[in-house]
C-alpha cells in the first residue's frame, strides 16, 4: 500500500452517471491484484473529509483504471477531475480474489463489474474459461459491456427491463448448468449478493464476494467498515474486501 | 531552528504532534507510509479487560466537515494486547501510549497494573468517556467525583505517566479537568468526540447502527479550541489538545489556546502524512515568528 500523487491520463463519461478515470502509477500497478481497491482523496479542503474507496477496473503497465458511478458528493467531486490533474491515491488495498485453478463464473451487478473486469482479464491470461454474467438495470447502464468481450469467454448481459441481452436479474441465471464445476466470484449491490449467497448455499456452493462499505481510514486501523462474519466483525478494508460468501452472516443494510 | 520538544509530565516528546487513540490502530497499520517515530507519540487503539465485539454496522457516517463514528470499542482485549499487539511493536521505534477503558474502577486498575510490565509503552491514557456500569451507565467523565476517583486509582497502581482523556459532553469541562488534576493526572487530553446523530431521510433510519455516535473532524474545531482554552485556565498540568486539526495553522490555534501537544485523527484518514506536514508547518511558523522554542507560543494568546 502506497500513497502517491498520480497524474490522470484519461477520463471518460458514460451514460447513467458512470465515469472512468485512468491514472499513472507504476507503484500501484506493480502490486495491484483483482479485488483490491484504491482510496482516493476527493477534496483539498475540510469537506468531504473522507477518501472514497474504489475498486480497480484494470491495471496495466503503468496505469490504473477505475470505473465508478456518481452516487453522492464524493464521487461527484471525483468525476470533476480532468486529464492532467493529479490525484492523491492510496493503494492497492485489501485482500484480492484467490484465483482458483478452475473455470470461472463471474457475477457482476452494476458498478460491481469493476473488480470482475480486472479478474476476468487475469483469468483469461492464465488460460481459464470465464463465463461472465453482468446484470444492470437498463441498456444505458451496461457501460462496461464493450470491454467485457476480451475478459470473458462467454458473456451474458442481463437487464431488468430487457433492453439489452436477457431480461431479469443476474442471479436468475445461476443454475446447475451455468454453475457446473466453476469457481464463483461476485461483486455488486448487497441485495444481489444476499440473493446469490442464498442461492449458492442451497446448492451447497460458496463464492468469493468483493464487498463495499463506508470507510474511514482504509488502512485497517479504525474498525469503521465492519461486516458481521462467522469470525465476528471483520474489516472490509483490511480483512476483505474479498470474503467467502458462506462466512458472511449479515448484510450492513439488514438485507 | 526552534526547539519543538515538549514535556507531558515526565514524558519528553521529540515533537508535539501525536495521533489520537482509535484512529491509528495498534501502531502497525500505517507502517507503509512512514515510521511512527517521526510522530511525537502514537496513542494506541483503546483496550478493555476482555475483547469487545463492537457495535452493529454501519459504524461511520460522513457529516459536514467531519464524521460520526460508533465503533463500540471493538478491541482485542488486554490479553491479546499484551501477547500480540505490543510485541508487534518490538522493532518499531516510536513513543507508544496505551489507551484504557473499563466498566468499573476495578477494571481500569487491573489493566493499569497489567501494563506496568508491558514492553514498548511510554504512558497510559485513561478514557473516562466510557459508561460506568455500576452507576447506571453514565459516563465516568461527566462526573468530577468519578473522574477523580478513577484517575487516583490508576495513578496509585501505574508506573507510567497518566493522561486522562476528557469527554467534551459535559456542562463544565474545567471542573472535570481539575478533578483529573486532583486525582494525580500527569496531563489531560481533550476533546474526545461530541455525541451526535445523523439520519437518512429517505430510509428514515439512523445513519449509524448504534443510532448515535461521536462527531469528529474540522466541524468541531472551534468548540475544541474553546474547551482547551478554558481548561488551560483551570489546571496547571499539560494539555494535549485535539479536535478537527488538519493543518499547522489549526495546530497553532491549540498551542495558543494553551495546549502543550496536539493529536490528530480524522485528518489522518484524509491524509496519512498530514501529521508530518504539520510538524514542518509548526517549525516554519516558529521560525517566521523568531521563536526559539514551541513553549513561547503555548498559551500565548493575547487578550
Amino acid at each position: 500500500m502506497k500513497q502517491v500523487l498520480a497524474r490522470i491520463i484519461d477520463v471518460n463519461f458514460f451514460e447513467s452517471d458512470y465515469v472512468s478515470l485512468t491514472f499513472k502509477s507504476p507503484e500501484i500497478v506493480a502490486e495491484a491484484q483483482p479485488g483490491q481497491f484504491v482510496n482516493i482523496r476527493v477534496s483539498e479542503g475540510p469537506h468531504p473529509i473522507l477518501r472514497r474507496p474504489i475498486s480497480i477496473f484494470d491495471a496495466d503497465e503503468e496505469a490504473v483504471c477505475i470505473l465508478f458511478k456518481v452516487v453522492g458528493e464524493g464521487t461527484r467531486l471525483l468525476s470533476e477531475v480532468r486529464k492532467g490533474d493529479y490525484l492523491d491515491v492510496i493503494g492497492p488495498i485489501g485482500h484480492p480474489f484467490k484465483i482458483e485453478p478452475a473455470p470461472a463464473l463471474l457475477v457482476a451487478g452494476g458498478a460491481g463489474i469493476a473488480p470482475l473486469h480486472f479478474l476476468g482479464r487475469r483469468l483469461r491470461e492464465s488460460g481459464f474459461d470465464v463465463h461472465l454474467i453482468y446484470g444492470v438495470r437498463t441498456r444505458k447502464e451496461a457501460v462496461a459491456a464493450i470491454d467485457l468481450v476480451r475478459v470473458s469467454t462467454r458473456l451474458t448481459i442481463v437487464t431488468e427491463d430487457g433492453s439489452l441481452g436477457e431480461r431479469g436479474l443476474a442471479t436468475d441465471f445461476i443454475n446447475k448448468k451455468t454453475l457446473g464445476d466453476r469457481a464463483v466470484y461476485a461483486c455488486g449491490p448487497e441485495p444481489m449478493l444476499a440473493a446469490l449467497q442464498t442461492k449458492l448455499a442451497a446448492m451447497g456452493k460458496s463464492a468469493q464476494f468483493s464487498l463495499e462499505s463506508r470507510m474511514a481510514c482504509g488502512a485497517g486501523a479504525c474498525q469503521g467498515c465492519a461486516i458481521a462474519t462467522q469470525s465476528g466483525y471483520q474489516r472490509v478494508c483490511a480483512d476483505g474486501p474479498v470474503f467467502d460468501s458462506d462466512k458472511i452472516l449479515k448484510w450492513s443494510d439488514g438485507a | 531552528m526552534a526547539d519543538i520538544n515538549v514535556k507531558i509530565g515526565p514524558l519528553v516528546l521529540k515533537n508535539p504532534v501525536t495521533v489520537a487513540s482509535g484512529t491509528y490502530g495498534y501502531g502497525t497499520e500505517f507502517l507503509d507510509f512512514y515510521p511512527p517515530c517521526e510522530l511525537g507519540a502514537v496513542f494506541l487503539k483503546g483496550i478493555t479487560l476482555k475483547p469487545r465485539a463492537g457495535n452493529k454496522p454501519p459504524r461511520i457516517a460522513e457529516t459536514p466537515a467531519g464524521m460520526l463514528n460508533a465503533i463500540g470499542l471493538q478491541n482485542v482485549g488486554l490479553e491479546d494486547f499484551l501477547k500480540i499487539k505490543l510485541p508487534a511493536l518490538n522493532n518499531v521505534p516510536g513513543v507508544f501510549i496505551a489507551n484504557i477503558s473499563g466498566d468499573c474502577v476495578e477494571e481500569f486498575v487491573q489493566i493499569a497494573q497489567a501494563l506496568n510490565d508491558a514492553p514498548n509503552l511510554a504512558a497510559l491514557e485513561v478514557n473516562v468517556s466510557c459508561p460506568n456500569l455500576q452507576q447506571g451507565g453514565m459516563a465516568f467523565g461527566v462526573s468530577a467525583q468519578a473522574t477523580e476517583e478513577i484517575t487516583q486509582a490508576v495513578r496509585n497502581v501505574s508506573r507510567l505517566p497518566v493522561i486522562v482523556k476528557l469527554s467534551p459532553n459535559v456542562t463544565n469541562i474545567c471542573e472535570i479537568a481539575r478533578a483529573a488534576e486532583a486525582g494525580g493526572a500527569d496531563a489531560v487530553s481533550l476533546v474526545n468526540t461530541f455525541l451526535g446523530m445523523a439520519i437518512d431521510v429517505e430510509k428514515r433510519r439512523p445513519m449509524l447502527g448504534n443510532f448515535t455516535g461521536g462527531l469528529s473532524g474540522p466541524a468541531i474545531r472551534p468548540i475544541a479550541v474553546r474547551m482547551v482554552w478554558q481548561t488551560s485556565k483551570a489546571v496547571k498540568i499539560p494539555i494535549l489538545g485535539m479536535g478537527g486539526i488538519r493543518t499547522a495553522r489549526d495546530a497553532i490555534e491549540f498551542f495558543l489556546a494553551g495546549a502543550t501537544a496536539i493529536s490528530m485523527g480524522t485528518a489522518v484518514f484524509q491524509d496519512p502524512s498530514a501529521p508530518l506536514k504539520i510538524i514542518k508547518g509548526i517549525k516554519k511558523y516558529l521560525a517566521a515568528h523568531k521563536h526559539h522554542s514551541i513553549y513561547e507560543i503555548i498559551g500565548a494568546l493575547e487578550a
